[in-house]
């Protein structure tokens, strides 16, 4: 008969094993695998309570693989599907965007609001503009696409008012092909009939190096207009633009754009070759933020960017129709944003923080590693 | 009241808005059908514009109504476009194609000496000359004489400047001597590691740009779209 487990506390090697004589088959410690039920052995063996323990879950075992008993079904674990995720994500963020912004568009009293600071170089821009007069021709460039005239035209409208008011004679060109057309749009939107008319110099290809040219030789750069005919002529439609024989000749230089490349490409080719005229640019928010730099270092005399900026360039006493549509609804879409930003930001830093996540995504590394 | 003219551009902007809006659900034949109609009409916009501003009015009237002086001249464009076009037409490509090669040269070259002209005269120079001078001491003695505060912030400028800067180069720098491991010493893992802070800070700023920019786009569409419902009601109630 088996001894009592209690007094088995010698240290020979039968003790250690789990099965006696069978080394490393199974764990040592299989206390574990509680089993109250201690059956009789046929013969008499010198065995402790764990090794007993042991030998009767091999014993289970063995007998498990000869029924071949299935084995016990668990409940299925919740599968995690990224993609719906982020469908799920996305379908909730455009809902709730849509609806803030359509809400305030309803009900929107559309008054200006005050704005706080207006910074040095939208004062600048200010002084340049107001400072024209009736004799002076502007150089517009018109360097966006369609897709930004929703941001851009408000911007433009903020310029164009105080270039019509002071009677100067804008003189429009772009070097993309859609921007005549551009131009053109925003003009029939706020032109006044008593506003000069704007020359049309049109499309002007070839990125860099075409703006090389207009620098070079504006004349023969466009030798005509929009409509064909030579604008350099005396008997032409704005007899003024006989004056005019370089860049430079203009009162002032404004590039509406909504590319910083396009933008760089106006300051590298362009700004070298203007002297003393002043160099205006009014970029989409995307861009203004690279073309700073330039500002700082003097290459610019006046910039506005995006729509904050020409928020900021309008005056109170004399809102900008277009500007007041799109403000309300920007101010409560950008509000929004950033809640979602920072909710993201701290349901992030939450999950980061989980042991369990980091675990995962470590296990995760290694697995992509080779 | 508006004519039927109007009214069908009214709708099919809403529509077209409507399919654009429909990527929130996902991608989706609707959205691809809205961004065809939207590239094709804008190409064909485009082939216009430069075929009347470009072909006609730099290459057919002068060349028609020119002196034999400028004729000769134009032949150069003429004949390098024509060249180019070796490379597009399928018959000539697989035995013409070297033809267009001339053409490719000149525009490369041509594109690139402006260009890095512009980016050394327009950028570098002015650029590093301006960073320079953020450290200037006689502004800065200048501006200490003016107001302290704004020499104070003059200072922190120039300070955020100049780290900005120095770690956003550093930590770009991979470089180590031959024989040693390919590990960066300890302190310039530091000041890369500043850097890194300030690339991210930049483009975080580029990221609330592009946001800030995509914004008015959806403002717009969403008071079309309410506008043209409006306009809807109001026909069906009258």
């Amino acid at each position: 008969m088996m001894d009592n487990p209690q007094d088995q506390q010698d240290d020979t090697p039968q003790k250690k094993e789990a099965v006696p004589g069978l080394e490393d088959v199974l764990p040592l410690n299989a206390a574990m695998f509680e089993s109250d039920e201690i059956l009789p052995v046929p013969f008499s063996v010198d065995i402790s309570e764990p090794q007993y323990k042991h030998i009767r879950l091999l014993e289970r075992m063995l007998a498990q693989e000869n029924e071949g008993t299935p084995p016990p079904a668990q409940p299925p674990k919740a599968e995690y599907h990224p993609d719906s995720f982020q469908r799920f994500l996305r379908l909730a963020i455009g809902v709730i965007l849509i609806l803030t912004i359509s809400i305030n568009i309803l009900y929107s009293n559309r008054s200006p609001s005050a704005v706080l600071a207006v910074p040095g170089e939208i004062t600048q821009t200010r002084m340049i503009l107001r400072g024209l007069s009736s004799e002076s021709m502007v150089l517009v460039a018109f360097d966006y696409e369609p897709g930004f005239s929703a941001e851009m035209e408000p911007l433009a409208a903020a310029v164009f008012q105080d270039i019509l008011t002071t009677q100067a004679v804008p003189v429009i060109l772009s070097t993309s092909p859609l921007g005549t057309l551009q131009a053109a749009r925003l003009m029939q939107k706020i032109q006044p009939p008593t506003a000069r008319q704007p020359i049309y110099l049109g499309y002007l290809p070839g990125g860099a190096a075409g703006l090389m040219s207009l620098t070079n030789s504006l004349r023969n750069t466009f030798p005509l207009d929009v409509d064909g005919e030579s604008p350099w002529l005396p008997d032409s439609a704005n007899p003024k633009l006989q004056a005019i024989n370089s860049i430079a000749d203009f009162a002032a230089v404004i590039v509406l754009s909504a590319d910083a490349e396009n933008a760089r490409n106006w300051l590298e080719q362009v700004q070298p070759a203007l002297n003393k005229t002043p160099f205006i640019f009014a970029l989409s928010a995307q861009a203004a933020p690279l073309i700073r730099p330039y500002l700082s270092g003097n290459q610019l005399q006046g910039m506005i960017g995006g729509v904050i900026g020409a928020h900021a360039y309008q005056e109170p006493k004399q809102p900008n129709a277009m500007l007041q549509m799109t403000w309300d609804g920007f101010a409560a879409g950008v509000w929004v944003a950033v809640a979602f930003i920072v909710c993201g930001s701290g349901i992030s830093l939450v999950l980061l923080s989980d042991p369990a996540r980091k675990k995962r995504r470590k296990q995760r590394q290694k697995r992509r590693l080779p | 009241m508006m004519d039927m003219t109007e009214i069908m551009a009214a709708a099919l902007g809403f529509l077209i808005t409507c399919a654009i809006f429909s990527y929130i659900l996902g991608d989706n034949p609707l959205l691809r059908l809205a961004l065809h109609v939207l590239a094709g009409a804008a190409a064909g916009y485009t082939a216009l514009v430069v075929f009347n501003t470009t072909i006609k009015a730099q290459i057919y009237e002068p060349y028609m109504h020119g002196s034999t002086e400028e004729r000769l001249l134009l032949g150069v464009p003429i004949i390098l476009g024509v060249l180019l076009l070796a490379k597009l037409v399928p018959p000539l490509s697989s035995r013409l194609i070297w033809a267009g090669n001339p053409t490719l040269a000149f525009l490369s070259g041509v594109g690139a000496a402006v260009a890095v002209g512009g980016a050394v005269t327009g950028t570098i120079l002015p650029q590093v000359w301006a960073s320079v001078n953020v450290l200037d001491p006689q502004a800065v003695m200048e501006t200490a004489r003016s107001s302290p505060w704004s020499l104070v912030e003059m200072v922190g400028n120039a300070v955020i400047i100049l780290l900005g800067t120095l770690t956003t180069l550093i930590a770009f720098h991979f470089g180590a001597r031959s024989g040693q491991t390919p590990q960066r010493p300890g302190w310039i893992n530091t000041l890369a590691q500043i850097g890194q802070g300030f690339i991210a800070i930049t483009l975080g700023v580029l990221f609330a740009g592009v946001l800030l920019a995509a914004l008015p786009a959806m403002i717009e569409r969403c008071q079309s779209a309410l506008e043209f419902i409006y306009m809807l009601l109001g026909l069906v109630i009258r």
